[in-house]
């Protein structure tokens, strides 16, 4: 019987090693805590980004000093490893123990779907979406306690396709991105307009999700005679395509159109040298002309010693609007149908531009075109086209467009433009 | 009857009793983490089946669950076939799974055999990953509608509990009435002679072909709880991650009897919920436990509880 013994001993001893005094954000503060709860992947494939999408969030909490409408907040930060059942059993945790009433996240589409079709089961509590762009989060029927302040993946494009045909003249674009909700929404979006305005594109090529390490056999259906080349990949799959890119000597032959995460610092470490000029559309960039994105980047920058990134500014965002709503309602997230109602109505100046909800609670932005220059000894996104007032249906009429399925491998189509409705 | 099968008896009737009762003893979240101990502890248990009787340690349990997992998923979203024939025909998938697969893989054993696993393991990942056009690639299905049984819908919280209950409870017992019929007896004997057993007569490769059948059969019906406990379904609880996990649970409880499955899963879920509040690197502070349980119980947390039965008697 001594083993046992010995067993519970070690054990305490390194659960006392492991959670060191108030493991969680310092002890519960005074008084009437308002209690906010944070999903983020701080395990998984996008833990590499996940803590600094925390810092986004505690960043906006530390300018109201961690005090809204009279209340001391205290967060509940939960990590999801990006896996949507962990998402919907950390929402669970967050309303059921913590009492939760409002929540912040999640990040990627996957746990945005599932949290979209969970908020049924939690009609008290109010999800803000910070960081998903699948698109039928906020369309095809919306829930009322679901917001999202990020973007949909088709929304920051539309403006982008245009811009394609009408101004850097090209007629014939090839398309290759990742096979999931995310890139289809993109190129959608890109394609939507481009095709519309006149533009051809020869072939569509999807690649799995962090799949192929070798993209030989992707990069050899590539046609050679087209204008351009839209790339929707992101981390090393993005890396690891332009070094193949340019082993096959295409690098400069065939310019590159990045979606909105094809060009992100990370990728820019990398291969920067290779991206000099390569044309994005995003809602983000290294450089916005806003005196709140310099504030945020000069704060963020104090506290983690670099630079911010398109996650880190959308979880800012979205607790700058949670914090303007919940100022408006004296802090009592009890009374949800009013916060939402207050939260519907904000308008702020964030460090990403002018920030409201349309009435789908999708946020409305200012969408870029971005590009890649060499500054100083760094590769940075540079805006050099802003389009204001983007919201997630383009120049389309919001029935027409809800009635249309999700954009997928092959759509959109042609013919399926031609009947659109405009607004 | 003897004076230990009926405090056996009892203490069987005492659990039966709390697992019936504890949805109104602990809070709500604690229902929701219990109903995936469940779930995950049937997993487990056609993992034991196969590993602890059957002497065949398998990564292809999460293929099963998976095949049964999207067939549910699938018949749900995209056509309108009722809950009990989808349930069916998803427990049916998977069994058919588990037979192909055993077809091949009873000519092998030992590392062979979890290599063959490994290799299924991650034909099912793959597969849900990249026949988007069935599965929804990496992007999952979701809004999967929770099951209406007698009228009522099995949303969340008991309801979803109690729907788990019944068959993980019928299932344990199946498991239990089958390793002590003569298949059981047999089985267990080719895991520790096999040679032996053929020279006594026995078809091993026909005992080896049921165990893997059946396990599939049980590992489907805990994809089918799994789905419908989530709503929704994707390539991550079929990644070979899902099926480490499984394995793990397994040896931490103990993969020698169905109790182990049990105590595995209440012990996985409740450290990696709990853990996960005070630190990130939560997965560390599972993998000390782990070792600590390895060093100290090499046969599984179910080890104390048999030692202590030892030492009382």
């Amino acid at each position: 019987m001594k083993r046992p013994l010995l067993f519970v001993v070690v054990l305490v001893v390194i659960a006392g090693l492991a959670f060191p005094a108030g493991g969680r954000e310092a002890a519960a503060p005074e008084g009437d805590v308002l209690k906010v709860g944070v999903l983020a992947p701080l395990t998984g494939v996008f833990a590499g980004g996940g803590w600094l999408i925390v810092e986004g969030v505690k960043l906006a909490f530390e300018g109201v000093d961690y005090q809204v409408g009279g209340r001391p907040v205290q967060l509940f930060i939960e990590d999801t490893g990006a896996r949507p059942e962990m998402a919907i059993q950390k929402t669970q945790r967050l309303v059921e123990r913590e009492g939760v009433q409002l929540i912040i996240g999640p990040l990627s589409g996957g746990e945005g779907m599932a949290m979209k079709e969970f908020a049924d089961r939690i009609p008290n509590v109010t999800v803000v979406v910070a960081g998903a762009a699948s698109e039928d989060i906020t369309m095809r029927g919306i829930k009322p306690n679901v917001f999202r302040t990020s973007y949909s993946g088709a929304q920051v494009m539309f403006p982008f396709g245009e811009y394609a045909y009408n101004e850097l003249g090209m007629r014939q674009v090839a398309v290759i991105a990742s096979d999931y909700a995310f890139p289809h929404s993109q190129v959608g979006g890109f394609l939507s307009t481009f095709l519309l305005a006149g533009g051809e594109v020869p072939a569509r090529i999807w690649v799995p999700f962090g799949g192929p390490v070798d993209f030989s056999s992707y990069i050899a259906q590539i046609p050679r005679d087209i204008d351009g080349l839209f790339v929707g990949l992101g981390g090393t799959d993005a890396i690891n395509f332009v070094q193949q890119f340019k082993e096959f000597g295409l690098l400069g032959q065939i310019p590159i159109l990045g979606g909105s995460i094809f060009v992100d610092p990370v990728v820019l470490s990398q291969v920067g040298e290779d991206l000099i000029g390569v044309k994005a559309g995003s809602h983000y960039a290294q450089e916005l002309p806003y005196p709140e994105f310099r504030a945020f980047e000069e704060a963020f920058f104090a506290r983690n010693q670099m630079p911010t990134s398109l996650w880190a500014a959308d979880y800012f965002v979205a607790t700058q609007a949670v914090i303007a709503a919940l100022e408006e309602v004296g802090g009592r997230i009890e009374d949800q149908a009013g916060f939402r109602e207050a939260l519907r109505n904000v308008e702020l100046d964030t460090p990403r531009g002018p920030f409201r909800f349309d009435e789908f609670q999708n946020v409305v932005l200012t969408a870029r075109i971005t590009e890649v220059r060499k500054i100083g000894d760094q590769y940075r996104n540079i805006v050099i086209k802003n389009v204001p007032d983007q919201d997630q249906f383009g120049p389309f009429d919001p029935d027409w467009y809800q009635a249309q399925p999700p954009f997928g491998r092959d759509t959109p189509t042609l013919p399926m433009l031609r009947q659109a409705v405009f607004r | 009857m003897n004076a230990e099968s009926v405090s056996r008896r009892s203490m069987l009737l005492l659990a039966l009793l709390l697992a019936a009762v504890i949805p109104w003893i602990v809070p709500n979240f604690y229902t929701f983490l219990l109903t995936k101990v469940l779930f995950l502890s049937l997993a487990s248990a056609s993992l034991i089946l196969l590993a602890g009787y059957g002497g065949m340690l398998s990564l292809a349990q999460v293929a099963f669950y998976g095949v049964s997992g999207y067939i549910v998923a699938y018949l749900a979203l995209r056509t309108g076939v009722s809950f009990l024939p989808t349930v069916i025909l998803a427990i049916l998938g998977a069994t058919i799974t588990g037979a192909l697969f055993a077809f091949i893989a009873v000519r092998t054993s030992g590392l062979y055999f979890l290599m063959m696993t490994l290799a299924l393991g991650q034909i099912a990942f793959f597969g849900a990953f990249q026949w988007a056009r069935i599965t929804g690639g990496y992007d999952g299905m979701v809004g999967i509608p929770a099951p209406v049984v007698f009228g009522q819908v099995m949303a969340s919280g008991k309801a979803a509990y109690y729907f788990t209950l019944v068959p993980v409870l019928a299932g344990f017992y199946w498991l239990h009435r089958m390793v002590r019929s003569p298949f059981g007896v047999a089985l267990q004997g080719i895991r520790d002679g096999d040679v032996r057993m053929a020279a006594l007569g026995f078809n091993v490769k026909v005992h080896r072909f049921l165990a893997i059948v059946f396990s599939a059969m049980i590992a489907g019906a805990a994809g089918v709880l799994s789905t419908y406990f989530y709503g929704m379904m994707s390539p991550q609880l079929v990644s070979l991650g899902a099926a480490v996990t499984l394995l793990f649970i397994s040896l931490l409880g103990g993969i020698a009897r169905f109790e182990g499955a049990l105590i595995g899963a209440l012990v996985f879920v409740l450290l990696e919920d709990y853990a996960s509040v005070f630190t990130a690197r939560y997965n560390t502070i599972i993998g000390l436990f782990f070792i600590l349980v390895v060093l100290f119980f090499p046969k599984g947390i179910a080890e104390i509880f048999r030692r202590k039965k030892r030492a009382v008697l």
